[in-house]
């Protein structure tokens, strides 16, 4: 039996990506950017951020919605490069260095944070949130008082004068492009990081096996129902706290790939918008709170930078100041956001009504049962 | 779990887990040395000036060739600087002046961060022809020593 094609539902199911598609049509003209020049930014911006998108995508599996408490990976990311950085480690030994160092630290936040959430099970999202600004506070006395008093560090130049903590903005140059330019072939005249690319690649791969797995299962089966998987013998905890775990190991190597394309690293502010970002990214690429796949990832990329390249010109040249293209920038990411949660709540509503009134029927009504009393 | 937290299983996958476990920790401490003293750069300043001694006079022209790459040419009174990456290290250099050795290995003390290498003691055949080399940076400030205790 094949189904027709409904326009108005397609529409009302993806508005979000709607929305997005509509506005950077608009703005791409406006913005008179040239057409490779998009391409080379959005290709560079596909390998630098996918990674950290890619960390969402486990605990929406096991129904924990969007993980904003994915900034502790990316904390656990910078306090590596912080290291690689004193010992003077560079290249992708650096990179590799980093994500050493930021391993265990990930795994024990995200043990934590994991641990947290599942004593706020139905609001993982605002609790995640919460968690990732308290736990800034604790990065901010680590490496703003700890760092170069009680753990030693051996660089005058990332270290402030004083003689500890670590200065407001530190100088990547050692690892800057290491792993893009490992292997940075031209393509069409394109820049291609092909081994970023490859990193990204692998890490669809191990998404895709791993919901095939009996822990990727369980998560799937816990994100759909936690009592019938509780009933059938799957430890709904433990799952979590897993899930929590490999999102933010993963966020942690996300960062580091995020920060080695930047070059440099602000100290006390890189980790603050990553996942918040990561989200709006996530959800501009159609994902929901509870459905979110290897596609959304990366249409969310390519939206939401697309945006990101093209609206400072074009309120440059609406308005002339590209300040005013910022501000639009920043408002629809957080609409996007804001957006995508209340369709998620009102769906959830409507369905919850449907099934609802379907009871009802099926009460009040003779016929719904199938036959007359 | 139950009650004596073997979590129902039998002692033989029970050391198995305990040994995977442990071996994956000495995986991690493993990998780390391995990336941390192959990753670890450092700065070599090539110095083509006389010695000190008057044993070896400055090359007129040298091309030096640190580790295979693209070979730096250096003039009378020359230096310069590269970074080199890990700990052993093969320097090999160009001249039509007279040179008793032209090749050499060294090995480069993973702790420090700069190291002076000397063209002329190299080709002199001098063992110790790097040394720490100390920025100003580098050395503790003498008055910082020797802070008086306020008085007051």
């Amino acid at each position: 039996m094949t189904k027709r094609f409904d326009f108005k539902r397609f529409v009302a199911d993806n508005v979000v990506v709607v929305i997005f598609l509509v506005l950077t049509a608009i703005a791409t003209p406006i913005s008179g950017l040239s057409a490779n020049y998009i391409i080379q930014d959005i290709i560079t911006r596909i390998g630098r951020n996918s990674f950290l998108v890619f960390s969402l995508l486990l605990p929406v599996m096991a129904g924990m919605g969007l993980n904003f408490g994915m900034v502790l990976g990316a904390m656990a990311g910078e306090i590596g490069l912080i290291f690689a950085v004193d010992w003077g480690i560079s290249g992708v030994w650096g990179l590799g260095f980093a994500s050493l160092v930021g391993l265990p630290i990930a795994v024990a936040l995200g043990w934590l944070c994991g641990s947290i959430l599942n004593r706020a099970k139905g609001r993982e999202m605002a609790t995640g949130y919460i968690i990732g600004f308290f736990m800034d506070g604790v990065y901010q006395f680590a490496v703003l008082y700890l760092m170069g008093s009680l753990i030693p560090m051996r660089s005058l130049a990332i270290t402030l004068s004083r003689g500890y903590g670590i200065r407001n903005t530190l100088n990547l140059d050692s690892v800057r492009q290491s792993l893009d330019n490992l292997a940075m072939v031209k393509v069409f005249g394109f820049n291609v990081p092909v081994a970023t690319y490859l990193v990204v690649a692998a890490l669809c791969v191990f998404i895709v096996w791993f919901r095939k797995t009996k822990l990727g299962q369980d998560m799937r089966a816990i994100g759909q129902d936690q009592g019938v998987s509780n009933a059938s013998g799957i430890p709904v905890e433990k799952t979590r706290i897993i899930a929590i775990v490999v999102s933010t190991v993963l966020a942690m190597v996300g960062q580091i790939i995020f920060l080695q394309n930047m070059g440099n690293m602000a100290t006390y502010n890189a980790h603050r918008q990553t996942g918040f970002f990561a989200v709006a990214a996530i959800l501009v690429g159609g994902a929901s709170v509870t459905k979110a796949t290897i596609p959304n990832v990366f249409v969310g990329v390519v939206l939401l930078h697309l945006m990101y390249i093209v609206m400072p010109r074009a309120g440059a040249e609406l308005f002339g100041s590209a300040q005013i293209g910022e501000y639009f920038r920043d408002a629809f990411s957080y609409g996007a956001i804001a957006l995508a949660l209340v369709l998620h709540a009102w769906r959830k509503r409507r369905g919850v009504e449907i099934d609802r009134a379907g009871l009802r029927r099926n009460t009040v009504s003779p016929d719904a049962k199938g036959g007359k009393a | 779990m139950n009650a004596n937290g073997t979590n129902g299983l039998s002692p033989a996958v029970r050391r198995r887990r305990f040994a995977v476990r442990v071996g994956l920790v000495a995986l991690y401490f493993v990998v780390g040395a391995w990336v941390m003293l192959s990753g670890r750069e450092h700065t070599l300043l090539l110095d083509n000036k006389a010695l000190a001694d008057g044993s070896a006079p400055a090359f007129r022209r040298v091309k030096v060739y640190v580790d295979g790459r693209d070979p730096i040419e250096l003039y009378a009174r020359d230096r310069d600087m590269i970074k080199v990456r890990g700990q052993r290290h093969r320097i090999r250099i160009e001249t039509n002046e007279a040179a008793a050795r032209t090749e050499a290995s060294f090995t480069l003390a993973f702790g420090d961060d700069m190291f002076l290498l000397s063209v002329p003691a190299m080709a002199k055949g001098d063992d110790g022809f790097h040394e720490v080399f100390r920025t100003a940076e580098d050395r503790p400030a003498p008055e910082a020593e020797a802070t008086p205790e306020p008085t007051f």
